[in-house]
């Protein structure tokens, strides 16, 4: 893969959470560069650090957690600096998150139709433009041509034209359809008038992908999207969000712990282990060519229906305790390969090949 | 595409013809709430039309040689020896002023429920902004505000009242006033807690994600779900408004000894409570009947409008 302008980049982020136990130190200098229209896959175990990311990226940390340092830039302006009202902003405008379970994150006491509206009618200003369009191109413009009208908005682009406020509402419902269709429900009319509850977890992760679509965002973050559903319709949503790549002009970050997940749909994958990431490659190169001794041993644990074996490897130990974890790399007490100087100090990420960084003393 | 949205209308028209045969069944299965409501309902309608069935004007029409008389088709009856024998039967009897006390209580119905509504409305919007404030905000703004309505909670209602009442005056909207600075404070904890538990939920958080704003948050997708205790309340309330509001009347705070109202009517048989029974009767049976069908509105009322539980 050409390199490309990256969109956000992470930088040493370091992150805690003070608890009753003490301090857990859930980040630890992750470094992470999405670039424009990627889709990059952060895989790793639970309690890794991957959600945090996440969370630090869109400014949603729950209160217990500080930021000790490190910085994330997004379009070269520091996301850690801005106040909350100016992130609030920039998750409207900019970012969109699809979480992990869909049976709670819709409210339960509105319609689709509610929901899905408000979203669009936040920025009246866009339907507006988009009324105008259609008048001016006589047909029933949808989703894609919504989107197309984001680069011009950029540009100070104000109309004498006047627009009814029905008209508006009317073109909203129109786009709310259309979206719908974008992400494969089908007779989005009758899902407009049913509530949360009455949707399948399929349908309903739709409508959320459906919600973070209606912002038209730079930078799509899928917070474990297929982990609450079952397997056929995690296949169906990935294959909606492979097809959605082309339709939106966004850079996607996925967090799962699946790598087949993030085989099926990354173009790049982030492996994190105990608040750092540990390896950064294309998705071949690192099935390919894994470098660090963690992808390694993780490759090694994937079931193999080719050809089976009796027994399955497993990495030795346990995941590291975040509130005392091990000095130097903090996977070196697993590590088949250690060596003095692992346990004195964390290595730094170093470009191997091109396009392949690793944070290891063995290269 | 017509076809398609003719399906769609049709679709619509189903469902909330479904939804109607739902609530009808969800009041079928429950015969008490469909009585309640509808007592309720005739109270509500009587409210409106008592002024055209009752000349308002027989509240001054004092007639003293029928005080305290009950003249039916079935008794005559009275303190002493005087009997009435008019042209006119006095079904409830007749109260100190000699006024029928059937066409006082219907006099009285307009003016009690329009105290209850304004009242339970004005309490539960003032109780719901300021505990969703107090919810959602957290912090020493929660903590003064509880503070506040503990002050409130410290005293029983009724004698509250009676203090505000006895400072800001008896007049009817100054008795409206002092029944509403005791109410408020209920409102307010319970708002407190829904949205309390209501802003932990996940689908806050994602529209924090979604970029949406605190009042948005607040108003537009915390309170449609916390709201369904408040109504429940506000209805079982407008009972308890009615009796506490003829609470005060009856303990003297009425503007006129001659006012129809329920509790002052009541007042007025308070000597004569074994020689015209009916006199404190009537009334208070009146009293007695609104805040039972209301009350059993309320309870009824949580499983037809919830959402959640409907479909």
């Amino acid at each position: 893969m050409r390199k490309k302008d990256s969109i956000l980049e992470i930088r040493g982020l370091k992150v805690n959470f003070h608890t009753y136990r003490g301090e857990v130190k859930a980040l630890n200098g992750v470094e992470l560069n999405l670039y424009k229209r990627e889709v990059l896959g952060l895989v790793g175990e639970s309690g890794c650090g991957k959600s945090v990311t996440g969370l630090t990226m869109i400014g949603l940390l729950p209160e217990n957690a500080y930021i000790l340092g490190g910085e994330i830039l997004f379009k070269g302006e520091n996301l850690l600096e801005k106040s909350n009202e100016e992130m609030r902003i920039i998750r409207a405008r900019q970012f969109a998150t699809v979480f992990q379970d869909p049976m709670t994150f819709l409210n339960p006491v509105l319609t689709m139709e509610a929901q899905l509206k408000e979203v669009f009618m936040l920025g009246t200003e866009a339907l507006k433009q988009a009324a105008i369009k259609q008048r001016s191109l006589g047909r029933n413009i949808g989703y894609s041509d919504f989107l197309s009208l984001k680069e011009k908005s950029g540009s100070n682009y104000t109309s004498e034209e006047k627009v009814s406020k029905a008209e508006i509402k009317k073109m909203a419902k129109q786009i709310c359809i259309d979206v719908l269709r974008v992400v494969k429900l089908p007779d989005p009319e009758r899902i407009l008038h049913q509530y949360p509850f009455e949707l399948s977890g399929g349908m309903r992760q739709r409508c959320m992908i459906a919600m973070a679509l209606a912002r038209r965002p730079s930078v799509f973050l899928a917070d474990e999207i297929t982990t609450a559903l079952d397997v056929t319709i995690q296949a169906q949503v990935l294959r909606l969000m492979r097809e959605l790549r082309d339709v939106i002009d966004a850079s996607t970050l996925m967090i799962t712990h699946d790598l087949a997940v993030a085989a099926e749909i990354a173009d790049r994958i982030a492996v994190m282990y105990g608040g750092n990431t540990v390896e950064v490659a294309s998705t071949r190169e690192i099935f390919r060519n894994p470098l660090h001794p963690y992808t390694r041993m993780l490759m090694k644990a994937i079931p193999n229906v080719a050809d089976p074996v009796e027994r399955l490897e497993s990495i030795p130990g346990t995941v590291p305790e975040m509130i005392n974890p091990p000095l130097g790399c903090r996977f070196h007490p697993r590590c088949p390969s250690v060596m003095d100087k692992c346990s004195m100090e964390a290595p730094k990420l170093k470009e191997i090949v091109e396009d392949h960084e690793v944070g290891c003393y063995l290269y | 595409m017509k076809s398609n949205s003719l399906r769609a209308r049709r679709g619509e028209l189903e469902a909330k013809l479904a939804d109607l045969k739902y609530t009808l069944y969800l009041l079928r299965k429950n015969p008490l709430v469909v009585a309640g409501s509808l007592i309720a309902f005739f109270f509500i309608i009587l409210s409106f039309v008592a002024n055209q069935i009752v000349d308002p004007d027989s509240a001054i029409a004092f007639d003293f040689r029928r005080s305290y008389m009950w003249n039916n088709p079935i008794i005559n009856w009275g303190p002493g020896a005087a009997i009435y024998e008019g042209p006119e039967f006095l079904y409830l009897g007749a109260d100190g002023y000699g006024r029928d006390l059937l066409k006082m209580i219907i006099l009285a119905i307009p003016l009690d429920m329009e105290n209850a509504f304004i009242i339970t409305v004005a309490a539960a919007a003032i109780g719901v902004t300021i505990g969703a404030i107090a919810g959602y905000v957290g912090g020493r703004i929660d903590e003064a505000i509880l503070r506040i309505t503990d002050i409130f909670f410290a005293f029983p209602g009724l004698i509250l009242a009676l203090v505000f009442a006895a400072i800001l005056g008896r007049t009817i909207p100054t008795l409206r006033l002092a029944i509403l600075l005791v109410w408020w404070p209920t409102y307010v904890r319970l708002m407190r807690g829904q949205v309390l538990s209501e802003k932990e939920k996940s689908y806050v958080e994602a529209l924090r994600a979604l970029g949406a704003g605190h009042l948005r948050i607040l108003f537009r997708h915390i309170l449609p779900n916390a709201i369904y205790p408040i109504l429940v309340q506000a209805t079982l309330d407008f009972g308890g408004v009615i009796l506490t509001f003829s609470a005060l009347m009856f303990l003297g705070f009425s503007p006129s000894p001659a006012l129809p109202e329920l509790g002052n009517l009541a007042s007025d048989g308070y000597f004569h409570v074994f020689d015209a029974p009916w006199l404190i009767l009537f009334p208070g049976l009146t009293m007695l009947i609104i805040a039972l069908a209301f009350n059993l509105v309320g309870d009824g009322l949580r499983d037809v409008l919830d959402p959640r539980l409907r479909r």
